[in-house]
């Protein structure tokens, strides 16, 4: 009896040991590693780090948009891939398809949010550094001009004193005009005063401030440059490659040529190094993968010299020679697009004065070596505004070659429009008038020429409309049920779940 | 204290009795005397014989197993007085007293009686502590593997359609060696998906179950290129004593949080005392594939590396494997026995397969101890382990651009540009997927029972899961000239403690207690570490150190779950049970704000057939009931709001991460159960039937964050509610049963339903009332045409009809089409109606069914064959085999066609065929995912004649798996998905010897 007892509060004990231990463990907090948790990034070991979070998104944004936007504006022709770094159906036929996608519009969101929370953290804690606020500044405006470049509208509700939630993009520019004028109150090296005159001269040519823009653009020399890296190689991350060089490397994707494009014949002739291209060095390499259904090359495998493939839907495949690898950083402003603003500018201030804008364009094309005879290009001779503007489009359309600005430079001139079919689908596009609720068109103050290819006229069948109608014969516009669009917009998430707006419907913004 | 003499003495015996079982020593059966023998036969009450019966004399090391035809012999018995047992799980132990006389020959014939319900037999899980099968009011399944005539050479084939409501599907296309599955036990209960698969332990040590990670390619992409193998597939099916199942919260309610899938015990063999048995099992294989893809294309190019029959091989397989064909091994040696104080089961295994496609091939070692000891009178030492080492060589596979399974499917328009399959086998010879995995399973069980009425039982247990895998693209390899190599390695810890103490009494007359209390602590430590590098010319095996460009990756996280639960069992009479329990837990993923969660169980079971009003002649019948509640985790990080550190050039970059919910709780599941356990007609007919009702609140529901607030990615929030609900049946028959001659007949079905009941989001709240995961009958559109599940608002836009099109050609059915250009959508498509959808069946079987039947033959020789039904679902079967929006022509489309060369389909095509030939992105079909697979087919003969009297039992069994596959879908096997390979027939011959 005696062991019984014994052995009994022996049980209980342990009994006792376990459950205790088992209330312990269920109360023990852990913390996992990893991740960087928030109150960290008040540290002022984080500021820069924070900044380059912004860049980092930008990254994401220009580094695939780059390369998503040049089928839309016809920089580059479809290879046939339509799955991995492939183009889409839409894309082929001039639409942007996913004009509400989460992708860019996430991206791009976050790009401007966080370089203002880093300002808001900055200003709250008021001990930051010039250099660090002129970081900050510079990396607020240029996500904002990127957001102003790529959407008609956006949401900024971060609190009352913010004029949303819902901005069309013009409110963009306002915002990075803003903080472009901040980061030159405290800049003191001259290479961030480069950046903020480049980024304001940008964003003041949107907002018709020509004067300024002019002002602005001449105080930024020829030879400044503002990249935004791209970095795979380091980092891993595909957001971070350069997706128009990587979707066209010969290994594994070629997904896209240059022939058909404008800037394909123009450099066979001109050898502008600003649109350099050249043959697949592998002959297995000389035509895209994919195939575009309908597209007969046997004729122009033979013309242009090339084996036969052995589709025959194949498409010849020249790869673009300006960026070399997925790690080559895409320019966010520079010397030579400041010549182009002060031109445009100068064109639209007074148009009289095209002859002074020609000579603008002209210096920045001169300036350049031709690859095929190396002596400098050709200049221009324009005979009117309307040949201005045409030389003006097309320099800045080489300038800014798989940049990802043509698309909204395409919105900024008229030509385009005026290119489209009568009876096409209804555009979108302009920017709120005065009273805030109605759609304006941008005036009709752009005249010349865009370099519009007929991607549909190389189809040597003549049924085919593959550049208009998707693979099912349908209409593309049609059919994807949404109009042909210049500017991305606000995504359908953000849309459905967010309170603050009430855009469920994609026809209005 | 005891001395260290008593120690000596004690241990001694048992001590002996190991390295006698490991075969160091004489057996002690070896007297001085000439041998006696003992010998007789094993039967039923109908004169039937019943093989697998353990005979042993009691206090001796001397055994035999009855064989197939139920004779049996002991040898070298000394002369002297016994005790002769026979045994065997199921089945009424007996005992008989014998004399045997020196050089004699004495016969003992034993008759063997059922349990009919096994009503005493005992079950541990689901239950604080053990429990008697009559007390427990919900449904424990048991797969006893001798119960499995094929001889299965995987956990996974002993789990498929084994018990009601079981969905074992396989992660990939099936045909992978070491491929993993997922188990699923009564459907889905979860919205975020996060659950419904159960948790398992083994020997009461939770393990790792789910699949391991898939890991990158070389460069880099997220398209792995083999798929994930099963940590459970490196169990040794042989060592397997019996399996129990539970398949909801109101089984597993103690089992608290991560619990509301069910749970599932595996328990291993354990030692005994009695004599050493030896088993060998070894068995021989090669395999074949069946077609899975269209006329014309029946392996959708793949031929080369296939074969198409036993021994009928392609170029490639055949150049792979010494005898033209692939081959497999699997053998298997252990021994189990022991003394008073320690019992022991050891064994090893050593598995060689070569798989479907020719790289594809497993080499897996294995080992396991488990030995029991008494070193005090009220104390029993159980300590069981078991250590695995596997290596696994894949072929490229996947959506993968350099993968010799997609390339082949595309061909010219493949990654590699050609059709040239001696180009496209590169994939194969310039690119080596192998991956070493690792397991250790240890676990330390005290039980220690201080009083007759008082059970402490405490385990610790250990479970460590590693697989490193590496994935070499030598240099010269096509798409990547300078070479590539990944290094992944995965760590994965269960470390877990659990304790229960049970203490009975009697209360008043017939009614007594068992109360008990107990709890258990788990942590999960999840390790993986990366390492990239690129460009290693004139290596030829390169480590990540040879790369010329290197990169490395970490992540790691833990999470801890403890507990405590109380439970009491009042017993009136044997007859009737009531059992109420609960239990509090907490968890580290659980928000800071949001504590502890309660889980409350009550039970009750009637043996009815114990009332003395129940007719003798009616057999054994039980009732039973139950209703219990528990959880479903959240994520790791759920709770926490973080930012990454996504760098860029390699300088600090912090972007939004995870923005967190510190209220996030678990998922709460509450389920009752009603059913009834049955024999009748003298044990003849054995039914089992369930009705189960599940319901989830505070379902774990992601938002997507606002971009404009910075932080995009899902928040989880508890705010939806699921229902869960079906029958389940399992019917054994035992339809013939003469000495001669025995038919059994195995059947168990499953309707399972469910439905979202509660949802937040304005694009998500018009799917309340439809089932979880929901397919729909229709095809969808959007802006990148089909495949997509919705329009950019949320709205469906669908096709529909009012019945299921028949293709007017080949009379395939269920194919759903929308109207083609050109086509009147009357003939042969379905009309363009975004307001009458079809129907939404689930996206898992809805009714699931496995049948099994046994026929006995004279000699011993018997018959088996078993299926699997899986239906009342849909599933989404994309075009890609047939890479058409690639512009490959197929030779399926060659009819339809405009010319020879191009991929233009002609106008006057039907719509079906016009859907299938169409160059286009991402074409696809929900489709009925009805199908039939005849798992097995075995026969199986007696050896014992070529062996010697030792030898107890030997037995040759002959089986086919997969052998023929029945589904809707004409474009390839129903797991043919995303470039894989299907299941494959395997055939092999199995020897089993028990001496």
């Amino acid at each position: 009896m005696t062991n019984e007892r014994h052995s009994g509060r022996r049980a209980s004990r342990f009994a006792t040991a376990a459950l205790a231990s088992a209330l312990v463990l269920a109360g023990c907090e852990v913390v996992n590693p990893g991740p960087v948790d928030d109150e960290f990034i008040d540290d002022p070991t984080a500021q820069e780090g924070l900044i380059n979070g912004a860049w980092e998104r930008m990254n994401n944004v220009v580094g695939d948009q780059a390369y998503d936007m040049a089928m839309v504006t016809r920089e580059i022709f479809h290879g046939g891939q339509t799955g991995s770094y492939g183009q889409s159906d839409a894309a082929r036929a001039g639409n942007l398809g996913s004009w509400t996608a989460s992708g860019p519009y996430n991206a791009a969101q976050q790009a401007r949010w966080v370089s203002e929370e880093a300002i808001r953290r900055f200003d709250v804690r008021g001990d930051v550094s010039p250099a660090i606020m002129t970081k900050a500044y510079l990396a607020a405006g240029y996500a904002n001009r990127m957001n102003g470049e790529f959407f008609c509208w956006g949401v900024i509700n971060e609190g009352p004193d913010e004029p949303g939630p819902l901005v069309s993009g013009e409110e963009y520019f306002k915002r990075a005009e803003s903080w472009f004028t901040k980061a030159l109150s405290v800049a003191v090296d001259n290479n961030s005063k480069f950046e903020a005159y480049a980024g304001r001269a940008q964003a003041r040519l949107w907002l018709e401030d020509y004067a300024g823009a002019i002002a602005d653009a001449r105080l930024v020399p020829n030879d400044f440059v503002r990249m935004v890296e791209m970095d795979f190689s380091t980092g891993g991350v595909t957001g971070q490659a350069n997706h128009v060089m990587w979707a066209q490397a010969d290994q594994p994707f070629r997904s896209w040529t240059t022939l058909y494009t404008y800037y394909h014949d123009y450099y066979a002739q001109s050898g502008d190094p600003r649109v350099p291209w050249a043959p697949f060095p592998r002959t297995e390499a000389s035509w895209c993968l994919g195939g575009l259904a309908g597209y007969r090359n046997t004729t122009i495998r033979a013309q242009l010299g090339l084996p036969a493939a052995t589709a025959t839907n194949s498409v010849p495949c020249f790869q673009q020679q300006k960026y070399k690898t997925r790690d080559d950083d895409i320019r966010m402003a520079s010397g030579p697009e400041m010549r182009l603003i002060e031109a445009e500018a100068m064109l639209r201030q007074n148009p009289a004065a095209w002859p002074q804008a020609m000579q603008i364009i002209n210096a920045l094309r001169t300036s350049y070596l031709s690859d095929k005879t190396e002596k400098p290009l050709e200049p221009w001779s324009a005979t009117s505004l309307e040949d201005a503007w045409t030389y003006l489009m097309r320099e800045r359309s080489f300038e800014t070659w798989l940049e990802g600005r043509r698309f909204a430079d395409m919105r900024r001139w008229e030509p385009y429009l005026r290119q489209m079919p009568s009876d096409g689908p209804t555009l979108k596009y302009g920017r709120y008038g005065a009273d805030g609720s109605t759609l304006e068109a941008i005036p009709a103050h752009t005249p010349g020429q865009l370099d519009w290819p007929c991607f549909e006229c190389v189809m040597s069948n003549p049924t085919s409309n593959l550049f208009t109608n998707n693979t099912r014969g349908r209409p593309a516009l049609e059919d994807l049920s949404m109009p042909r669009e210049l500017c991305y917009n606000i995504s359908s998430n953000e849309r459905a779940n967010n309170p603050k707006i009430n855009v469920q419907d994609e026809d209005t913004p | 204290m005891k001395s260290p003499v008593w120690l000596a003495r004690r241990y001694a015996g048992a001590l002996a009795l190991l390295v006698a079982a490991l075969g160091l020593l004489p057996t002690a059966g070896s007297a001085q005397d000439r041998p006696a023998q003992v010998r007789g036969r094993v039967t039923d009450s109908n004169g039937a014989p019943v093989s697998d019966v353990q005979l042993f004399l009691a206090g001796s090391n001397l055994g035999s197993l009855s064989r197939q035809t139920g004779a049996y012999v002991i040898v070298n018995v000394p002369a002297g007085t016994y005790e002769l047992r026979a045994e065997k799980l199921g089945l009424a132990p007996q005992t008989k007293q014998i004399t045997v006389t020196a050089g004699a020959v004495l016969e003992e014939n034993f008759t063997m009686t059922q349990q009919a319900l096994g009503l005493d037999e005992i079950v541990v899980t689901g239950t604080a502590g053990a429990a008697k099968r009559r007390e427990v009011g919900n449904q424990v399944a048991t797969i006893n593997p001798t119960d499995l005539p094929e001889r299965p050479t995987s956990v996974v084939s002993m789990l498929q359609a084994q018990a009601p409501g079981m969905d074992v599907t396989s992660m990939g296309g099936g045909g992978e060696l070491g491929e993993g599955f997922q188990i699923n036990l009564r459907g889905t209960n979860s919205i975020s998906g996060t659950s419904s698969t159960p948790v398992i332990f083994i020997d009461g040590v939770r393990i790792y179950s789910d699949n391991l990670p898939e890991t990158g390619t070389p460069d880099l992409s997220s398209n792995s290129s083999r798929t994930r193998p099963s940590p459970l597939a490196m169990v040794n099916p042989n060592d397997i004593e019996r399996i129990e199942v539970i398949s909801g919260p109101a089984a597993s309610t103690l089992y608290g949080t991560e619990a509301a899938g069910g749970v599932i015990q595996i328990f291993t063999k354990k030692g005994s005392e009695r004599a050493p048995v030896w088993t060998l099992d070894s068995s021989v294989g090669t395999l074949w594939n069946q077609r899975f893809g269209l006329n014309g294309e029946n392996y959708l190019h793949l031929d080369p590396w296939l074969c198409s029959g036993p021994f009928s091989c392609g170029q490639f397989q055949k150049e792979t494997h010494g005898l033209g064909f692939p081959t497999s091994q699997n053998n298997s040696l252990s021994v189990r026995g022991g003394g008073q104080t320690l019992q022991y089961f050891v064994s090893g295994g050593y598995d060689n397969e070569q798989g479907s496609t020719p790289k594809d091939a497993l080499q897996r070692l294995n080992g396991r101890g488990n030995f029991t000891f008494n070193p005090l009178p009220d104390v029993i030492f159980s300590w069981n382990n078991n250590y695995a080492h596997q290596f696994r060589d894949n072929t490229s596979s996947g959506n993968n651009a350099g993968g010799l399974v997609l390339n082949a499917m595309r061909q010219e328009q493949g990654y590699f540009g050609s059709a040239d399959s001696s180009v496209i086998n590169t994939a194969i010879t310039e690119w080596d997927i192998t991956e070493t995995m690792e397991r250790l399973t240890t676990g330390a069980t005290i039980q220690y029972t201080p009083l007759e009425k008082l059970t402490n039982r405490l385990t610790f247990g250990y479970d460590l899961t590693q697989q490193e895998a590496r994935n070499i693209r030598h240099v010269g390899f096509l798409l990547f000239p300078q070479g590539g190599i990944d290094n992944n390695t995965y760590t994965r810890r269960y470390l877990s403690f659990d304790y229960v103490g049970t203490f009975s009494f009697n209360l008043l007359g017939g009614l007594s207690s068992s109360f008990s209390w107990g709890g258990q602590a788990t942590g999960d430590f999840t390790s993986e570490v990366e390492a990239f590098g690129e460009g290693f010319p004139g290596t030829k095996l390169p480590t990540v150190n040879s790369a010329s460009k290197t990169l490395g990756f970490e992540s790691r996280s833990t999470t801890w779950n403890s507990g405590f639960f109380l439970q009491d069992v009042l017993n009136l009479k044997e007859k009737y049970f009531l059992t109420l329990g609960m239990r509090v837990d907490g968890n580290s993923t659980f928000g800071k704000n949001f504590g502890l969660q309660f889980y409350p169980k009550a039970s009750a079971s009637w043996v009815a057939s114990d009332e003395t009003f129940w007719p003798d002649n009616l057999g054994e019948m039980k009732v039973r009931a139950a209703f219990g509640v528990s959880g479903t985790a959240p994520n790791a990080i759920i709770a926490r709001r973080t930012w990454n550190n996504t760098a860029l050039a390699g300088n600090p970059a912090f972007t939004p991460g995870n923005r967190g919910n510190p209220d996030i709780g678990p998922e709460v599941t509450s389920e009752y159960e009603l059913g009834f356990d049955a024999s009748w007609f003298n044990d003849r007919v054995r039914p089992r039937y369930t009705y189960y009702h599940q319901h989830t609140t505070d379902a774990i529901q992601s938002q997507a964050g606002l971009a404009s607030l910075g932080f995009t990615s899902n928040v989880s929030f508890n705010l939806g509610e699921t229902e869960n609900w079906g029958n389940e049946l399992a019917l054994d028959v035992t339809a013939v049963q003469g000495r001669n001659w025995g038919l059994d007949v195995g059947y168990t079905w499953s309707k399972i339903g469910n439905r979202l009941l509660m949802t937040q989001g304005a694009t998500s709240s018009e799917n309340v009332g439809r089932p979880i995961g929901f397919r729909t009958w229709t095809m969808y559109h959007n802006a990148e045409g089909m495949g997509t599940q919705r329009t950019a608002d949320g709205v469906y836009i669908t096709t529909t009809c009012d019945q299921f099109f028949d293709d007017p050609e080949t009379g395939e059915e269920d194919a759903i089409v929308v109207p083609r250009a050109g086509i009147d959508p009357t003939i042969h498509a379905c009309q363009f109606d975004s307001e009458n959808i079809y129907g939404y069946p689930l996206n898992r079987p809805s009714v699931l069914m496995g049948s099994n039947v046994s026929l006995r033959m004279p000699f011993g020789i018997s018959i088996a064959a078993r299926g699997e039904y899986r239906g009342g679902h849909g599933y989404w079967r994309s075009v890609s085999p047939i890479p058409l929006g690639r512009n490959v022509r197929s030779a399926a489309c060659l009819p339809y066609y405009r010319d020879n060369t191009s991929v233009t389909v002609r106008v006057d095509v039907s719509a079906i065929w016009a859907e299938r030939c169409v160059a286009a992105e991402a074409d696809g079909y929900d489709i009925k995912g009805e199908m039939f697979n005849l798992r097995s087919i075995s026969a199986s003969v007696p050896m014992d004649w070529a062996f010697p009297d030792r030898v107890s039992s030997a037995n040759l069994t002959l089986v086919m798996n997969n052998v023929l596959h029945l589904s809707h879908s004409m474009w390839g096997n129903y797991q043919s998905s995303q470039e894989r390979v299907p299941e494959a027939t395997t055939l092999r011959a199995a020897l089993r010897v028990t001496f």
